[in-house]
């Protein structure tokens, strides 16, 4: 297994205990709310409700840890990397899947509960609205406190001209400027969040403007710490652009460094939800209808699209309305497709890279990769006998395979199509492009290249005497 | 604790409306339209001293993303309230609740409405002690 298996092991392989962690709280009640399921404070102590809920946690661990056996499987008894990341990605929509449908089917089994003991709030099915928080309601913070990050994340861009080689100078400002457009997408999306629905509890506004004012300050600390975050990535990348493993630490960091800030204010907020709302009164808001199997908000009185979870401080879409149709079917779909990519991937990985030639072109092709190139428009032929360091614009790569469009130092921007374990890699320069590839051996690259010199070599030579 | 004896939807409500204060609400499925159930409990509010007079009331918009409906329900509501000399407008475009609200008791649509409930109470058996009590809390704003 190389460093991409590592990597992907562990960014996958967290997702498990990630939501068994998040699922697993929302077993606890907060808000009167159990996995989804709204009650008063006395039924929380009910036995039968404690029984489903004590069912769902174990199913829930042994459902988690068949899903880190399992992928440690793919990763240990699959040969090659494609396969392991098509099957990790298979199994990732497993890890999505397998605890939701855990906890609707503890849900189904609340809702049928609560509805035989005729446990009811005179708030049920009522929206209820605080005009005291509403009025007191937190003002968001200016957005001029994102100018601080973004400049910071701009920087590069202009000291890059100064500090790095020419020939990536273009493809390193591109990639800094999707930090810097993290920056404004957060200082964006932040004010919004000021305009979503406030936490209502029921009649004690005290509450209910705490729990607002809890959100309010986890999503604060959220677009603040991403844009923060953010920010310092292109001056670092500037820093450490020759090493590829420093660029990859980096990059696996900033990503952990997102997720630990995510989980932190998520379970911060929940934490504080549980501790706010452990005794209720009797009126409670239950909003218990709108929400299918606890999960999906389905209400089409409702004009919002993305509406606030009960639990913690995520958001869902209102699957009543259509944009909230058009998003949950767009992330189905993405998640449904990732394993056709990985069969692509595998495609690429095990198809053969073959080439051609005859006495007045040269051509290549791997999968979706060919090309046909006159030797009338080949300005340079090399064998190289080692690839120089190559920054990836777009395309795969993998251990055993670079495929794409690549920023070669000393070379410029080329389209790459070879296997970096074998070298030597045949050059193509022509006037508007660069190729460079190499067939599934050494020997074959340079037999193949040989005969091809040969013959390109011909051909110049009788271009010049027809030019005579 | 089971909560069997709220059988019906309009007998939370009431219960629901009676302990107001400052918390409105919203019965999607009630045959009275939005606007006014917004109305109704802003001068309950008001008549309970609950929402004293200069205070300020959400701007529309605000009120329209907490109900989750259209803003121009809630502006209905507003310029009903406004019409009926409840609120009025501040300078900065925002709405409080009038210094001096009109007075001149009830119009005849009031007393109708207001018939209508006294001869359903006494058709359903309620005695008028009782009924007047009821009303008296009402009128004092307790609940």
């Amino acid at each position: 297994m190389g460093f991409a298996d590592y990597l992907i092991l562990f960014s996958l392989g967290i997702i498990a205990p990630l939501n068994g962690i998040l699922f697993w709280s929302s077993s606890k009640p907060k808000k009167n709310i159990v996995l989804g399921v709204t009650f008063p404070t006395e039924a929380l102590s009910d036995r039968a409700i404690n029984l489903i809920v004590k069912r769902f946690r174990i199913n829930l661990i042994i459902a988690e840890v068949f899903l880190l056996f399992a992928l440690l499987m793919i990763f240990v008894l699959a040969e090659y990397f494609s396969v392991r990341l098509t099957l990790a990605l298979v199994w990732m929509i497993a890890a999505i899947v397998l605890p939701i449908f855990l906890f609707a089917k503890a849900n189904t089994e609340l809702k049928e509960l609560k509805l035989e003991e005729g446990y009811r709030s005179p708030l049920q099915n009522l929206r209820v609205v605080d005009l005291k928080t509403r009025q007191n309601f937190e003002k968001p913070r200016s957005v001029k406190w994102f100018l601080p990050p973004l400049i910071v994340s701009l920087l590069p861009v202009i000291l890059a001209k100064f500090i790095l080689p020419k020939e990536i100078v273009r493809d390193f400002s591109i990639m800094c400027s999707m930090f810097s457009f993290m920056i404004v997408l957060s200082m964006l999306l932040y004010p919004l969040i000021f305009r979503q629905r406030m936490d209502i509890l029921g009649y004690e506004s005290e509450k209910n403007a705490e729990l607002s004012r809890i959100r309010l300050q986890g999503w604060t600390t959220v677009w603040f710490g991403i844009a923060w975050l953010s920010a310092p990535l292109g001056l670092l990348f500037m820093f450490f652009y020759k090493s590829e493993t420093a660029f990859l630490i980096i990059l696996c960091v900033y990503m952990a460094a997102m997720l630990v800030l995510a989980i932190l204010v998520e379970m911060g907020v929940r934490s504080r939800q549980e501790k706010i709302t452990l005794a209720m009164g009797e009126d409670y808001v239950d909003e218990d209808v709108n929400w299918i199997y606890g999960l999906f908000y389905h209400n089409p009185r409702d004009r919002h699209v993305l509406i606030n979870d009960r639990v913690g401080m995520n958001m869902s879409v209102n699957m009543a309305n259509f944009w909230g149709k058009v998003i949950m079917g767009a992330t189905v779909l993405i998640l449904l497709a990732m394993p056709f990519f990985g069969v692509y991937l595998i495609k690429q990985e095990l198809s053969p890279r073959a080439a051609g030639f005859d006495d007045v072109s040269v051509s290549f092709k791997h999968v979706s990769e060919r090309f046909n190139i006159n030797y009338e428009d080949i300005l340079k032929l090399e064998l190289l006998e080692e690839l120089p360091r190559s920054m990836r614009v777009y395309g795969t790569g993998m251990d055993e395979l670079l495929e794409g469009k690549f920023t070669v130092e000393g070379i410029g921007r080329a389209t790459l199509s070879l296997n970096p374990q074998i070298p030597p890699y045949i050059m193509i320069k022509t006037e508007d492009k660069i190729e460079i590839f190499n067939l599934m051996s050494s020997e074959d690259t340079r037999g193949f290249f040989e005969r091809m010199e040969r013959a390109y070599l011909e051909f110049k030579t009788q271009s010049a005497k027809k030019a005579a | 604790m089971c909560y069997t004896g709220y059988n019906t939807s309009i007998a939370s409500h009431t219960m629901a409306e009676r302990r107001l204060g400052l918390i409105l609400t919203i019965d999607f499925e009630s045959e009275s339209p939005i606007y006014m159930q917004i109305r109704d409990q802003i001068v309950r509010g008001i008549g309970s001293g609950e929402l004293e007079s200069g205070e300020r009331l959400p701007s529309i918009r605000a009120l329209s993303d907490d109900i989750g409906v259209n803003p121009m329900t809630v502006s209905k509501a507003y310029s009903l309230l406004k019409q009926e000399g409840f609120i009025s407008s501040t300078r900065k475009g925002g709405s409080v609740v009038s210094e001096k609200i009109p007075e001149g008791g009830l119009d005849d649509e009031k007393k109708l409405a207001l018939h209508t409930v006294a001869s359903e109470a006494r058709i359903r058996g309620m005695g008028e002690r009782e009924f007047l009590k009821l009303c008296s809390d009402y009128y004092r704003g307790g609940a």
